[in-house]
């Protein structure tokens, strides 16, 4: 029998998963909608379909198809799985931003990776060939475009010119493809720019380039970004180095939410907070990579922060509103109006939100079931 | 022996019950320090750990006592009864104070110089903790004889908040330890521990309760061994411990959950906390 805390987190996500299912229904099934907002898309509320958190929405799709049992969820995924293939050019590289009218943009660093999680996922689930090699290609194209010099990416950036260190989370993903098809080319072009990224730690413990912009304070989703990518990488090269520095950042947070009741929406160098508002996706990722952490070190402090941290988007996700396309949705912020996606709902919000609650229940029934914490 | 006492609040139960005990056993009560509630920063810090509802919650419970259907209720009960069974019965710290002849002075804060200087004015050889926040250096190096503060769990493993709760999710026997308060966070020598009663952790609230009643009942044995001079104070390592937090309410009830059907806890002496489990080998894409 489900603990409280278990079936409030199923009927959430349960409304969460419908949310995105709906995202993906507003582009005709193919791609789930950047946001809804009715402020910024006044007549339609849905925004263009988007590829890169389509492509990580794959996973979570799956992971709760199989968690519900709801078979639904598994198709629709592997339709964005044909759908993300649809759009890879001949060099293996995928589009960034949205697609307009069926028109894709130009290739992106970044978006190519968050695309190769759904690719892999979907090779996971379905066997099918087809899926990781479309998702070898993106990887031996971000590789390719690496500057093996510098140890970073220099172009098809967010900011031209600008190389984030939240692209940790860009050689996860190829790590990830290269332990499904061995290729040392991957591995060593992720391991690299994995080596020049953290030689930007201060000695705090924070990262510098972690956010969209260089030195400007970053939003708690690419501070979570970077660290998760760390972590992850560290995971799959077997160097504790990584997810050492990763969990020492962890921790500062962890800290702070302990302290301070809450996280800020956004963190200066200094760690210094920016209060007036909370990032509800970084909470939701925050929370993933402390579950993390308890997961490969037992320490219910990371499970209990996690609990802290999903409390928030738990309060902010809409459960009644007179606009059906709301009910369920995670907005950028709270307040609403706080600085990040101001007025929207971005599917990458519930995409997180579904999964720290999938992770919550699946912790918090693992201690019902161990008689300590040992 | 000349002591103060501080209280978090007016109608700290455990504050009043120490003042009077204190005074029966031949000490000399000079000074209460009692921190007054409405002050923002404390409200914020309260509001910030365990939010509106629990706050609203607890400052009834407090207000009013095993006040019906508050969680809170079942943690007063048990101190309730202890001064039922020791005749004590001032109905507040105020009270308690002027009852035993001692100075009661209302601060804002433990730090503030107020208290600092009342502290010093009383020339006393030791203050007795029962509440009221975190206490700096200044008001530490003020009293010869030091601090004594009743930590609510097992030492040196559980440090900062809800630590019977932390300890007996690790499967470890609650207990109180007496501490010499230094800078750190519960990283003072210990100078006594106590029993909690294992029967009492039938639920979290009743168990809370009983921590609060043995805290009272080890400051008071901590006390007597000070004033006959055999207090060993024990240095603690800071790598031995962990620093706690309040527990996250899925985790409270996971514990309560537990708690009916629980066995046996290893104590506290045996305890280490578990070494790294490695890495996962599932993937979370």
């Amino acid at each position: 029998m489900p603990l409280a805390c278990q079936h409030l987190w199923r009927t959430r996500a349960a409304l969460g998963i419908d949310w995105l299912l709906r995202s993906i229904r507003a582009c005709g099934g193919e791609g789930s909608a950047v946001y809804y907002s009715r402020w910024f898309r006044p007549l339609r509320g849905w925004m263009w379909p988007y590829p890169e958190t389509t492509g990580y929405i794959i996973p979570t799709l799956i992971r709760y198809g199989h968690a519900s049992g709801r078979r639904d969820c598994i198709e629709v995924a592997l339709r964005q799985a044909d759908w993300i293939l649809s759009l890879q050019d001949p060099d293996g590289a995928l589009p960034g931003s949205h697609v307009t009218r069926g028109r894709k943009a130009a290739p992106s660093i970044f978006n190519t990776g968050q695309m190769l999680f759904g690719l892999c996922a979907a090779f996971d689930e379905t066997g099918r060939e087809g899926y990781l090699a479309g998702a070898h290609a993106g990887a031996r194209w971000l590789a390719a475009n690496l500057d093996c010099e510098r140890g970073v990416w220099g172009a098809h950036a967010y900011v031209d010119g600008f190389s984030p260190a939240y692209y940790t989370r860009v050689a996860w993903p190829m790590l990830e493809v290269a332990a499904r098809r061995p290729d040392e080319d991957v591995r060593g072009a992720a391991r690299t720019a994995l080596e020049t990224i953290a030689g930007w730690r201060c000695p705090n413990g924070a990262i510098r380039n972690w956010g969209f912009k260089p030195d400007a304070p970053a939003f708690t989703h690419t501070i979570a970004y970077t660290l998760r990518g760390f972590w992850e990488s560290g995971r799959l090269l077997e160097e504790s180095r990584y997810r050492d520095l990763a969990t020492v950042a962890a921790d500062t947070l962890r800290r702070r939410l302990e302290l301070r009741g809450r996280l800020a929406g956004a963190y200066d160098l200094a760690w210094q907070g920016r209060y007036g508002y909370t990032c509800l996706t970084g909470n939701c990722q925050l929370a993933l990579l402390w579950m993390r952490c308890h997961a490969a070190q037992p320490d219910p402090r990371w499970l209990s922060a996690a609990c802290k941290a999903l409390q928030p988007v738990l309060a902010a996700q809409r459960i009644r509103h007179a606009d059906p396309n709301v009910r369920g949705a995670i907005p950028g912020s709270t307040p609403f109006w706080g600085r990040y996606l101001t007025m929207r709902y971005p599917n990458w919000a519930t995409k997180f939100f579904v999964d720290a609650l999938l992770l919550a229940d699946r912790q918090v029934e693992a201690l019902r079931e161990d008689a300590s914490c040992g | 022996m000349r002591v103060a006492v501080t209280a978090g609040y007016g109608r700290s139960l455990h504050a009043i019950a120490l003042v009077e005990q204190l005074a029966r056993r031949g000490c000399t009560v000079r000074l209460g320090l009692e921190v007054s509630v409405w002050t923002w920063r404390r409200l914020r810090f309260y509001l910030r750990q365990i939010g509106p509802a629990k706050l609203v919650q607890k400052a009834r419970a407090k207000l009013t006592p095993g006040g019906p259907g508050s969680t809170y209720g079942g943690e007063v009960a048990p101190l309730q009864d202890y001064c039922r069974e020791n005749d004590v019965r001032s109905r507040s710290f105020r009270q308690a104070c002027r009852g035993v002849g001692a100075r009661h002075l209302v601060v804002h804060d433990l730090n503030e110089p107020a208290a600092l200087a009342a502290v010093r004015a009383a020339g006393i050889d030791c203050v007795v903790y029962a509440g009221g926040g975190i206490l700096r250096p200044a008001l530490l190096d003020a009293v010869p004889g030091g601090v004594l503060n009743a930590h609510g769990g097992p030492l040196p493993a559980f440090r900062g908040m809800n630590v019977a709760e932390w300890a007996l999710l690790y499967g470890v026997t609650p207990e109180v330890a007496v501490i010499q308060v230094d800078a750190g966070i519960d990283t003072g020598p210990i100078v006594h521990t106590y029993p909690i009663p294992g029967a009492a952790w039938d639920s979290v609230a009743h168990g809370r309760g009983a921590a609060a009643r043995a805290s009272v009942e080890a400051l008071l044995e901590a006390v007597d061994a000070l004033q006959a001079g055999t207090l060993r104070p024990r240095p603690q390592r800071l790598e031995d411990g962990r620093q706690f937090f309040v527990m996250a309410d899925p985790l409270l009830e996971v514990l309560a959950e537990r708690l009916p059907r629980r066995t046996a806890t290893v104590p506290a002496s045996r305890f280490r906390f578990p070494e790294a489990a490695g890495l996962p080998t599932d993937g979370y894409l």
